[in-house]
């Protein structure tokens, strides 16, 4: 069908837990999207994901149908748990007490390498890493 | 209760940033908002438009999660950028509302005047079809045709029609989406209609809207693209102006001699050239229709000459 977008959104979710409450209901909503369609289909699709961040790609088309692809989770939610620091309660931290390794980050750029605006594999690694240490995480052996 | 959206205005390489400064804030569910502007064609199935250069990362909250968070998110702000280079945070109030049904009010009932008038009806409302109309339900969700769209009704009424005059034993709605025209078809009276989409969503899609009109017999739905065993007597395309020029030959090779195609999903602007590439694969325009910068056209597959009824 004649599929042109109107709207692009990145939820970041935890799997299996999509709800219409905040942020799915008011950012789906503002679009005319079927906002209990989502939630079944991502809760399908991302019942084994449970206790991670799964972000969803919400693509919502011109008359309101959508399509929607999972993504790698944040770099951020991907450092906090390589530094083995639990996300807890929503409290907030100005910043986090850990380190990664070099070897870590190397993994993480992998992972979002496909999501960052960096050219190769070395340039996420400086991006990861510069993450890492804005968030309080050190980076060392 | 009142509900906040606090947002950060970014450029792509700085969205990884934002969800990291409210991740430190204590806010794990960001949303991030792209700037689309224009409506952009998607490349094609599969293949998602690439993403805009900027973004908005906004966290939805209540004012009281928002007074005990903001300090740490400008704390984070500044951690994350370079001395007075972070984004500012904009705040405004929306409305909450039940979220679950917020999308009624952007899908009203559908009529498309054609031969015999068409409605699409959404599951919210009631409606009682008067003067031979044809009632669709159609529930909106995870693929495309909810009949919002111009070259979906457009579709329809050359579909309405193509059947006011013949009923065609067989029918082939190639890229079914929501399975709209191929359940109209059925509705109008075909007796036989297989829907095809390569999309596995669209096809659940469209086996929950035949059940939902009760015509789920007489039509077959498959993932997949033109079946190959078999000649059709109506072909129903909405796909795209590239789809349509890629696939001419095709479409020709699955129509039966006479059969017709009605082809839809193309602007007005590329008219001629899919008209062309029809005509050279052995259909003999008939009819168009359009709406807005949309278009449709139906043509009929002209016979090999030893078919014809010549004297």
């Amino acid at each position: 069908m004649a599929k042109r977008v109107r709207a692009v959104l990145t939820l970041q979710l935890e799997g299996g837990k999509a709800s219409p409450a905040p942020p799915v209901g008011p950012a789906l909503g503002q679009h005319g999207v079927s906002i209990m369609d989502f939630v079944k289909s991502y809760n399908e699709r991302t019942a084994n994901k449970a206790g991670e961040i799964a972000p969803a790609q919400i693509t919502i088309f011109e008359d309101r149908s959508f399509s929607f692809e999972l993504k790698t989770a944040p770099a951020s939610d991907l450092i906090r748990r390589a530094a083995g620091l639990s996300k807890g309660s929503a409290e907030p931290r100005r910043e986090l007490a850990g380190s990664i390794t070099p070897a870590q980050v190397r993994e993480i750029a992998q992972t979002k390498m496909p999501d960052l605006n960096a050219n190769d594999i070395e340039a996420a690694m400086l991006m990861i890493a510069g993450t890492a240490r804005s968030m309080g995480v050190e980076v060392k052996d | 209760m009142k509900l906040l959206r606090a947002a950060l205005a970014v450029d792509a390489a700085g969205v990884e940033r934002a969800i990291a400064a409210f991740e430190l804030a204590g806010v794990f569910d960001s949303a991030v908002e792209w700037e689309v502007g224009e409506p952009v064609e998607e490349p094609s199935w599969g293949q998602p438009a690439p993403l805009p250069e900027r973004a908005e990362v906004a966290a939805y909250l209540a004012p009281q999660r928002w007074q005990e968070i903001s300090a740490d998110l400008a704390a984070a702000l500044a951690r994350l950028w370079p001395p007075n280079a972070a984004p500012d945070i904009a705040v405004r109030e929306i409305p909450q509302r039940d979220w679950r049904t917020a999308w009624h009010e952007h899908f009203d009932l559908v009529r498309i005047p054609a031969a015999r008038t068409i409605v699409i009806r959404p599951p919210h409302l009631a409606y009682e079809p008067s003067g031979g109309e044809l009632v669709i339900d159609l529930a909106p969700g995870l693929a495309f045709g909810t009949g919002q769209h111009q070259s979906t009704r457009l579709a329809l009424a050359l579909l309405a029609d193509a059947l006011a005059d013949a009923q065609p034993p067989q029918v082939l709605d190639l890229g079914t989406g929501s399975g709209i025209l191929a359940v109209a078809a059925a509705k109008l009276g075909a007796p036989a209609v297989t829907a095809v989409d390569i999309d596995p969503l669209a096809v659940d899609a469209a086996r929950d809207t035949a059940r939902r009109n009760r015509v789920a017999d007489r039509i077959t739905i498959q993932r997949g693209s033109i079946p190959a065993s078999r000649r059709y007597d109506l072909i129903l395309a909405n796909l795209t102006a590239d789809l349509l020029q890629n696939l001419a030959s095709e479409l020709a090779a699955a129509a039966s001699p006479g059969g017709r195609l009605v082809a839809a999903g193309f602007l007005t602007s590329r008219r001629a050239e899919v008209a062309a590439a029809l005509e050279s694969a052995g259909f003999q325009m008939l009819n168009t229709r359009t709406e807005d910068e949309w278009c449709a056209l139906t043509a009929a597959k002209i016979p090999p000459r030893h078919d014809r009824n010549l004297c």
